[in-house]
């Protein structure tokens, strides 16, 4: 008489990702999905077996291929406070240039590192700050979801889909690719702020002042990875904002890393871990 | 990047933390030609509150810094929304900040609003009040927190023996109780939005999920994106964003779901679909009786049937417009036993003048068929606001309502009140007061013509823009000099416009507070900022009147022994007084005025936990048990055998508050009847008024909040595409709306938010600018009280053609 629970059907539960996951498994996702689609579930434990054994390949060959990518130079003068006695680390940044060498099988994997080119600090810092403010002027403080500075279709996410679904940078023009998945409903969050704005007759101002963006995360010492001065939830893709179609300065110096938690690490307050210290 | 730019950049970073204040342990110092150091974000203090916006019932987090609300973040804690908002949501902080915030008491002199000062406004109050307290009325709102109703409550109807008392929600949710009562015997909904994770079917009937409970409906929408599957069904009069989302989309005549539902009844019951065991154990019979009464009269089975003849699918078609194909998919749908089907409703059955009825039908065809009472199968109403269940359903502060689901009609009922008030029995007046539109009739009626409220005091809402007919009904004050309104607000509104008295509030996290949201889940607060300037909250307002009564002698505010009926002692035993604005915050008010309440949650089973064990949750659904641990246990699924713990033992299914006390559910019968008006050849078009998502009711507050207001700034006619052209009326030209009780002009809006079918159009309502009530029409339901906004008759002109081109 009880019907079947949906929590158990095909395609049901198992396929979910958290948010708190979804970053970590970001570069093997498209694979596992596509072991995961056609998934008869007949025998779901050869199939979650051969989703760990290709999630793990997947995971190996993607780290096989991060490589030394500059040549090597000389070795920086670090300032150590004069009481300091242990060797510091190197930074990730830094460790070309150690002389510590890579293990033998990595250097028989060696690619070329991939070419691109910074601008010099000064215009990357100028950059940053234009970035960050025109950010700002989409947003009421930093971690709303950013209004839709161009028309909309009224009812349907699949126009906004064409372009965000993937993002790209034409010119001067970056279209930001979601950093979020499996939110169908786009304008439940993301006002659109043009078009109709001509009718705007009322004007009452609004002196909310949002906190504003972090020019940076905080780091544990000069050169260290920063960590994430924001939340992870809704913010799973890190490329959407860091990535090659993120705004100028914004973006990852070195793109070519692909497991961005690995070194920055996330807020456990902000992102409410359960040891989080949010209420 | 070479060596050196990376230091250089390394640099500038760490010359830019220095400057944010923050410390490096190592690292060079900065020198050079650094451009000017960015600010570094503040240090943020996060705490948990409920959205204040609709009665979906978030939880936010409140980002606090330097004492203002400067971030809000989607509660990952919150089963509701799981770290999820809507675009209101994510801006309610700014809601707090609006440049012409009230911060000072303003009286009318001479025509204008003059600054007072405080100890003066609350006399002219307490001056009301004394001067005549039978003609002296209250409108508050599902806005109120629980303790500011509670308050409410006790001052009308334990204090001053007055019971016109009236909230908001009658023009939002009375329907849905009055559905519920005569269904049940017991107000809310018996599921939970869990049903929303676990249906297979979603009817949503004349319901728009996806602007009106966007976190709701996103949440059934997004099981699909993860590869689970469920069938979305629309049942409405215009195409919104929900029917972009759903399988079928049924669009039918107002007024006609009367006969949709009937239609299914019909064939659920010919086609030998229906759940014979359930009816059979759990059902019981009703029909309208003679004259009219909210628990009708019981019927048979046989009488049912009969009575469900006429409806044949050919008549629902002919009646309704959805066609018979149509009609026996719903049907289909609901003689299947192997899947679960939710039903979700807000405004479009309960603003109806047949509310009632249309409730207990749609209630009837779940019973009928046994959807109900697992997880996924429920009938389930949707509230519009934050805490129109916590503090009017449940606090009771309706004209006829006491604490706790209880009726001032019902003796009992009073003398417990009477008991847990502490004053003499019989004080509470056995006869409901006026609700809202008969109080609003008699405040806008000369008392020499049977006027008989002399002063109104409206608290959070604003009844200058939502009440129907407003001219009838608010407007037409004006002209009455000795009627008095006060009004406390955060905002200037178009109530305010007409207020005597304007009282500055505090609002949301500017005060404690404690809401209920739609699936029976109390939430509490803490304050978190200072209100502006001398805006305080309403609970604040309501004791020092209550106290300035007291020190006059005013016997209506002593207890039988005479004490002051709201004397809160702190943990020495000493009488806070809190009255006091500079003592108010010497205890939590909030914490004692719930406890207090609470004894009451327990005479109906609805029994809420003690407050503290509120402070870490994200809200509890009530009934709320202590288990033998000591930790407080939540109810999910009222009235189901494995969940609720009222349920006897061993039974599968109870109804304990029964109409019939036999734990049966009632089944209704209820006749299509046509709308008391109809479009004609005057007035051709359907009028229906409703919400946007950016716009929160009247927009009081999302009005000031710049991203909403340029997202949807003003209202609009929706017009359909071939009425339009045939009127040689194009898209973004004024024109005049109008029906039989005003008109207005609007700009046209061609199939943009919506669709609204041939013959009908659309306005919003939240726009102070587009008063859209001055066309509504005022009848109401029987039963509820509530009115229609969904349906007039209305036509659309030209403007003439010296004013299109002034």
């Amino acid at each position: 008489m009880r019907g079947a629970d949906p929590e158990n059907a095909p395609g049901g539960r198992h396929r979910m990702t958290t948010p708190a996951n979804t970053s970590h498994r970001r570069a093997g996702r498209r694979l596992t999905d596509r072991f995961n689609a056609p998934a008869t579930l007949s025998r779901p434990y050869q199939i979650l077996g051969a989703c760990v054994i290709a999630l793990s390949l997947a995971g190996f060959l993607v780290g096989t291929r991060e490589t030394p990518r500059v040549p090597p130079r000389e070795t920086p003068a670090r300032s150590m406070r004069a009481d300091h006695v242990h060797p510091s680390a190197p930074s990730y940044r830094e460790i070309d240039s150690t002389g510590i060498p890579p293990e033998v099988t990595w250097a028989a994997l060696a690619v070329a590192p991939p070419a691109f080119a910074l601008p010099d600090a000064t215009t990357l810092l100028a950059l940053k700050e234009s970035s960050l403010a025109r950010r700002a002027s989409r947003r009421a403080y930093n971690g709303a979801p950013p209004i839709v500075p161009h028309e909309t279709d009224q009812r349907s996410a699949g126009s906004c889909l064409a372009c965000h679904g993937n993002g790209s940078v034409l010119g001067d023009l970056t279209i930001p690719k979601m950093s979020h998945e499996h939110f169908a409903n786009c304008l439940q969050c993301h006002a659109p702020a043009a078009g109709l704005s001509a009718q705007d007759r009322s004007g009452i101002a609004n002196a909310f002042d949002g906190v504003p963006a972090p020019i940076e995360g905080q780091r544990a010492w000069r050169g260290a990875p920063p960590i994430l001065p924001h939340a992870t939830h809704m913010r799973g893709d890190c490329l959407s904002c860091h990535g090659p179609a993120g705004l100028p300065g914004l973006r990852s110096t070195h793109p070519e890393r692909q497991s961005c938690l690995q070194c920055h690490a996330p807020s456990a307050a902000l992102d409410q871990a359960p040891a989080g210290r949010l209420p | 990047m070479d060596r050196r730019t990376f230091n250089k950049l390394m640099a500038m970073m760490a010359a830019t933390a220095v400057a944010g204040g923050r410390t490096i342990s190592l690292g060079q110092e900065a020198g050079g030609s650094a451009p000017q150091p960015a600010v570094l974000s503040p240090e943020l203090t996060w705490a948990k509150a409920p959205c204040r916006f609709c009665g979906t019932g978030c939880h936010v987090m409140v980002g606090v810094g330097e004492g203002r609300v400067r971030a809000i973040m989607g509660d990952q804690k919150a089963e509701v929304n799981k770290g999820l908002l809507c675009v209101k949501g994510y801006h309610v902080g700014a809601i707090l900040y609006g440049e012409d915030r009230l911060t000072r008491p303003l009286l009318r002199v001479n025509g204008q609003l003059q600054p007072i000062e405080w100890p003066e406004a609350i006399k002219i109050v307490a001056d009301k009040i004394e001067a005549a307290p039978g003609r002296f009325a209250l409108y508050g709102s599902g806005q109120w927190t629980i303790p500011e109703g509670y308050i409410a409550q006790k001052f009308m109807k334990g204090g001053l023996a007055n019971n016109h008392i009236d909230p908001n929600a009658r023009l939002c949710m009375a329907s849905a109780v009055t559905g519920f009562l005569s269904t049940y015997g017991v107000d809310e909904p018996a599921g939970c939005y869990d049903d929303l994770d676990k249906c297979d079917v979603l009817i949503m009937w004349g319901n728009n999920p996806a602007e009106m409970h966007p976190v709701l409906f996103s949440r059934v929408i997004d099981r699909r994106s993860r590869g689970e599957t469920v069938t979305l069904i629309d049942i409405g009069t215009r195409r919104t964003r929900t029917t972009e989302h759903c399988d079928e989309y049924l669009n039918f005549k107002p007024q006609t779901d009367l006969a949709i539902a009937n239609g299914i009844a019909h064939l659920l019951i010919k086609n030998d679909t229906y759940d014979k065991s359930f009816v059979e154990t759990y059902c019981a019979f009703k029909a309208d009786s003679d004259p009219a009464e909210l628990h009708g009269r019981p019927i048979s089975f046989e009488e049912y049937k009969q009575f469900l003849e006429p409806y044949t699918p050919a008549y629902v078609a002919e009646l309704s417009g959805v066609s018979v194909e149509k009609l026996h998919l719903l049907a289909d749908l609901f003689g299947r036993r192997d899947i679960r089907i939710t039903s979700l409703w807000c405004m479009g059955m309960n603003q109806h003048t047949q509310g009632t009825a249309i409730n207990t039908l749609v209630h009837g065809i779940h019973l009928l068929s046994g959807h109900f009472g697992r997880p996924g199968d429920a009938p389930t109403s949707l509230t519009g606001q934050p805490s129109a269940c916590g503090t009017v359903r449940e606090v009771g502060t309706l004209s006829h309502g006491l604490p706790g689901g209880r009726v001032v009609t019902e003796e009992s009922h009073r003398r417990d009140a009477e008991a847990l008030w502490n004053v003499e029995a019989g004080r509470i007046n056995p006869k409901p007061g006026h609700h809202t539109i008969e109080m609003w009739r008699r405040f806008c009626t000369a008392a020499a013509e049977g006027g008989d409220i002399d002063t109104i005091w409206v608290q959070v809402t604003n009844p200058g823009q939502t009440l129907p007919n407003r001219k009838a009904l608010f407007t037409a004050k004006s002209s009455l000099p000795e009627k008095f309104l006060i009004v406390s607000d955060v905002y200037p509104t178009a109530t305010t416009e007409l207020a005597d008295l304007v009282l500055p509030a505090a609002m949301w996290v500017e005060k404690n507070g404690v809401f209920g949201n739609s699936e029976r889940r109390t939430q509490q607060w803490f304050k978190m900022v200072d209100p502006p300037g001398e805006a305080r909250p309403d609970a604040w307002m309501m004791l020092a009147v209550a106290r300035e009564l007291f020190d006059r002698g005013h016997p209506s505010m002593r207890d039988k022994d005479g004490e002051f009926l709201f004397a809160m002692r702190g943990a020495d035993g000493a009488v806070v007084p809190a009255w006091d604005w500079d003592h108010f915050y010497d205890m939590n008010v909030d914490k004692h005025v719930f406890e207090e309440y609470r004894q009451f949650t327990r005479m109906k089973h609805k029994d809420l936990a003690p407050y503290d064990a509120y402070v870490e949750a994200r809200g509890l659904r009530w009934p709320v048990v202590e288990q033998p641990d000591g930790t407080w246990r939540e109810t999910r699924y009222r009235f189901a055998g494995f969940d609720d713990p009222y349920v006897e033992k061993g039974k599968e299914i109870q109804f304990y508050h029964s109409p019939t006390h036999d734990g049966r559910a009632q089944v209704w019968f209820r006749p299509y009847v046509p709308p008391p008006e109809s479009p004609d050849d005057d007035y051709p078009f359907w009028l229906c008024t409703g919400r946007v998502l950016e716009h929160w009711h009247s927009g009081t507050m999302t009005m000031r909040i710049p991203q909403l207001r340029r997202a949807m700034p003003g209202a609009y006619v929706e017009v359909n595409a071939e009425d339009a052209a045939r009127a040689g009326i194009h898209d973004g030209e004024t024109v005049i709306v109008e029906t039989r009780r005003g008109s207005i002009e609007l700009s046209v809006w061609i199939d943009g938010r919506g669709s609204s079918p041939p013959g009908t159009v659309f306005v919003p309502f939240f726009d102070e600018k587009k008063p859209i009530n001055d066309l509504t029409l005022e009848a109401f339901d029987l039963f509820s009280k509530q009115p229609d906004y969904k349906k007039c008759a209305a036509r659309i002109r030209k403007m003439p053609p010296a004013a299109a081109t002034a």
